[in-house]
């Protein structure tokens, strides 16, 4: 597993720069934009498998946070909680009013834009597959603590405030859902070595 | 055991996001490590997706289209209002209350009668409703009209009576203002009909209470001694200032007599003083501190002059 990089880490002036663009200071919110933005997509991205949608809708994720920064408080939840939330509903709204989503398989190689390797990049989008396939056998609370927590790297903490749960409830739909996933991925089957 | 398998899961997860081992971990817990190993390594799994990232072509593209749409959509700076909105919210709220409580106050005291807590209110608010009437004058006759319904409904109690006929009066006195003949043909009109229904109840205002007596009657009888009547008052005194009659002018003069010739002589004093005080102290007088070391004679001497009488 990779230790979080730094620039995964809450940032540091974070509450300065929600307070200046909620007073409309938009390099303050541009910062916020390029602090997040790889999150969300991430985020978005492993709920619609599809780059281009994917890119869509983070888009509109933070054009949609700008016009709403006036209701967010900054005592009710962390600014990144209320950012997967505004992602998390923009992602229902798409499947709500489309209903229509790209299978993973049928994007092509030469779609992929992401910043690796080209071989690593296929590697990844089949890795991401495979998981995606897996996780779809778990209950909706289920992938969404899994997706929390290890594509957006959210804490215990923040999962439980994202979703309305006590910390204890959000470890205990973790483990399951770790169980149900390694089940999936035939892990459990995996010799345990040098134990 | 779940429960315990919950917070190692938790604990190992924590440890490898701080570079700790798969190995390391799982020897920490081996009596749950069999259970623990394809957790973590799901978790694993799940988190190597944390490569994926967007090109920086779209994050570009979308930086821009942020830009546009927040120059498209400005912000107003509301954080302040933000911050004065508890102040303002309560100051509304209390603004709101009182205004419903005079409001209620003023409704409630249109009922009050004279002598009671409200009616102060009552005439208070009379005189609001007068700063804003359009016609003054029939807003005085109705007030008027009002204060004999008060004189009519507190029959009975003389002092509430008194009151109300006091600011009947107060009224009728602003009604003289009016001069115009038909505005006083209708003052008139209005204030007969109100002093027959103030009559009707039997009230009669302390300055009339007391009838002056159209015929007198001789007595019959003088008594002995009044003070079997009356008490006789109490001795005072007081004091009084008599004036000398001789410094009161019976006649104030209407000419002034101016002198006609200015004095020829001027008395001078007949004796001069025969001593003169001189002063104890003399002045000080300053000597030079220096001579002149040389005294330069002059070299023509001024012809003398001729002195009268001689040759």
């Amino acid at each position: 597993m990779t230790p979080k990089k730094a620039s995964l880490d809450p940032v540091a002036d974070e509450l300065v720069l929600v307070r200046r663009s909620q007073g409309g200071d938009q390099d303050a919110f541009a910062r916020l934009y390029d602090a997040y933005i790889e999150r969300i997509y991430r985020y978005v991205y492993f709920r619609v498998a599809d780059e281009q949608l994917a890119e869509d809708i983070t888009s509109q994720v933070f054009l949609k946070v700008w016009e709403k920064l006036d209701t967010y408080r900054v005592d009710s939840s962390p600014f990144i909680a209320w950012l997967y939330r505004i992602a998390h509903n923009a992602v229902i709204d798409h499947y709500r009013t489309k209903k229509v989503s790209i299978p993973l398989e049928n994007v092509s190689p030469a779609e992929i834009s992401h910043e690796d390797g080209i071989d690593e990049k296929l590697d990844l989008q089949i890795e991401s597959q495979q998981l995606r396939d897996a996780l779809k056998e778990l209950t909706e609370e289920q992938q969404q603590v899994l997706i929390l927590k290890f594509i957006s790297q959210l804490s215990t903490t923040e999962i439980a405030q994202q979703l309305g749960k006590q910390p204890g409830a959000i470890r205990a739909l973790q483990m399951r859902a770790l169980q149900g996933l390694a089940r999936y991925l035939n892990l459990e089957s995996e010799q345990v070595y040098g134990i | 055991m779940a429960f315990d398998l919950d917070n190692i899961l938790e604990d190992c997860l924590q440890r490898l996001s701080q570079g700790e081992t798969l190995q390391a971990c799982l020897s920490r817990y081996p009596a749950q490590a069999a259970e623990l190993s394809p957790l973590l390594r799901a978790a694993a799994r799940l988190e190597e997706q944390i490569r994926l990232r967007p090109s920086a072509a779209f994050k570009a593209r979308a930086r821009a289209q942020l830009y546009a749409h927040m120059e498209a959509h400005p912000r107003k700076n509301r954080r302040q209002w933000n911050i004065l909105f508890p102040i303002s919210r309560l100051a509304l709220g209390v603004t709101a209350l009182l205004l419903a409580l005079a409001l209620a106050g003023t409704a409630l005291a249109q009922s009050a009668l004279p002598g009671a807590a409200f009616y102060p209110w009552k005439l208070a608010s009379e005189q609001a409703w007068r700063a804003v009437s359009p016609d003054p004058m029939e807003f005085d006759l109705a007030l008027a009209e009002r204060r004999v319904d008060e004189i009519v409904a507190v029959s009975g109690n003389a002092t509430a009576q008194e009151t109300a006929f006091k600011e009947y009066q107060r009224i009728v006195i602003d009604l003289q203002k009016y001069q115009n003949p038909i505005a006083q043909s209708r003052i008139q009109q209005a204030l007969t009909i109100q002093e027959e229904k103030i009559k009707s109840t039997g009230f009669l205002p302390v300055d009339a209470a007391t009838p002056i007596p159209t015929n007198l009657i001789q007595p019959t009888q003088i008594p002995v001694s009044t003070q079997d009547v009356l008490p006789l008052p109490k001795a005072t005194l007081i004091p009084s200032i008599l004036v000398p009659t001789h410094i009161i002018p019976t006649m104030v003069s209407t000419k002034i007599q101016l002198p006609t010739a200015l004095p020829t002589k001027i008395q001078l004093p007949a004796a001069l003083p025969t001593t003169i005080e001189l002063p104890t102290i003399l002045p000080k007088i300053q000597l030079p501190t220096i001579l002149p070391t040389q005294i330069r004679i002059p070299t023509i001497i001024p012809p003398l002059p001729t002195l009268p009488g001689l040759p």
